[in-house]
């Protein structure tokens, strides 16, 4: 089963994530962007990531540009969740090195399907690179 | 801005003054020629170049590291010959110790405690990368290595730790 990563400091989302995703995913949650790279230098590489990108202690600008800088979480498709609508945020995040962006509230159906397609084209890229 | 040139180090420069970017010291092991221009070319790092991790090995214990901790004060009375580094980079397939052993060694050896340890490879290899995660490395780039990212992600580390 492919884990999945999401980041968010609000506990309703996290648990529209956690319960809307359990029966076709490795579901782990965090609140902040600190707490999930520390979660991740431990050794748990995700194969996907949710984030929030409005948060306290690291929010998810800082945590694109972490997670980019690393060898290690580099290549992991990353998805980001938002309130904000506006074209500069979205620009700001694709610029950053995230993969998509998803504006809050959604439909859980919309992102599981964008989570899916996400992870077969990962699939595909490691198939061809030998791996 | 200072700049020190002695045996074995590239640059050392302590404070970059117009940026206020603070100066990595590293301790480089391999053979990578583009890699080492790549850091001595960039003013915010400086660095020790060892071949493979016998010579780092035998530098490291020349050096008295593992009594420089508690020694510290006395043993260096000028800050640029304190041996003190900020993250140690190594190829990972070196003659006589790989990047593996040496980084178990100075694991075992208890030298350089807390500081990053990071990975060089001229192929990513999946199974690799997580094998260096699973083992407590701190980081895997493949050859050739974005510097920002390198500076950012040891800057990171340093304080993660």
């Amino acid at each position: 089963m492919k884990k999945i990563l999401a980041i968010d400091d609000e506990k309703s989302i996290r648990f529209i994530i956690e319960n809307t995703f359990n029966k076709d995913f490795d579901i782990v949650t965090m609140s902040n962007g600190k707490e999930a790279l520390y979660w991740m230098q431990a050794g748990n590489i995700p194969d996907l990531i949710i984030c929030d990108i409005e948060m306290p202690v690291m929010d998810g600008f800082e945590f694109i540009k972490k997670i980019r800088s690393s060898g290690f979480f580099d290549d992991i498709p990353l998805i980001m969740l938002s309130g904000k609508e506006e074209s500069k945020d979205k620009i700001k995040c694709f610029e950053m090195g995230a993969d998509d962006y998803i504006i809050k509230p959604f439909n859980p159906k919309e992102l599981i399907a964008r989570i899916k397609r996400r992870l077969q084209s990962r699939d595909i890229y490691l198939e061809r690179r030998g791996n | 801005m200072t700049f020190i040139l002695k045996e074995g180090v590239i640059k050392n420069i302590e404070i970059m003054e117009e940026s206020k970017e603070i100066t990595l010291k590293i301790l480089y092991v391999g053979n990578d020629i583009s890699f080492i221009n790549q850091l001595s070319e960039d003013k915010r790092f400086s660095v020790v170049h060892k071949s493979n991790g016998l010579i780092a090995m035998n530098w490291i214990t020349n050096n008295n590291f593992d009594v420089f901790k508690e020694n510290k004060e006395a043993l260096y009375f000028n800050h640029y010959d304190c041996p003190e580094i900020d993250a140690i980079i190594c190829n990972i397939y070196l003659p006589g110790m790989n990047a593996f052993d040496f980084f178990n060694e100075i694991k075992r050896k208890k030298i350089f405690d807390g500081i990053p340890f990071i990975i060089l490879t001229n192929k990513f290899d999946f199974q690799l990368r997580n094998r260096c995660i699973q083992n407590g490395i701190d980081d895997y780039y493949n050859l050739p290595v974005n510097i920002q990212n390198l500076y950012e992600r040891i800057i990171f580390l340093s304080h993660r730790k």
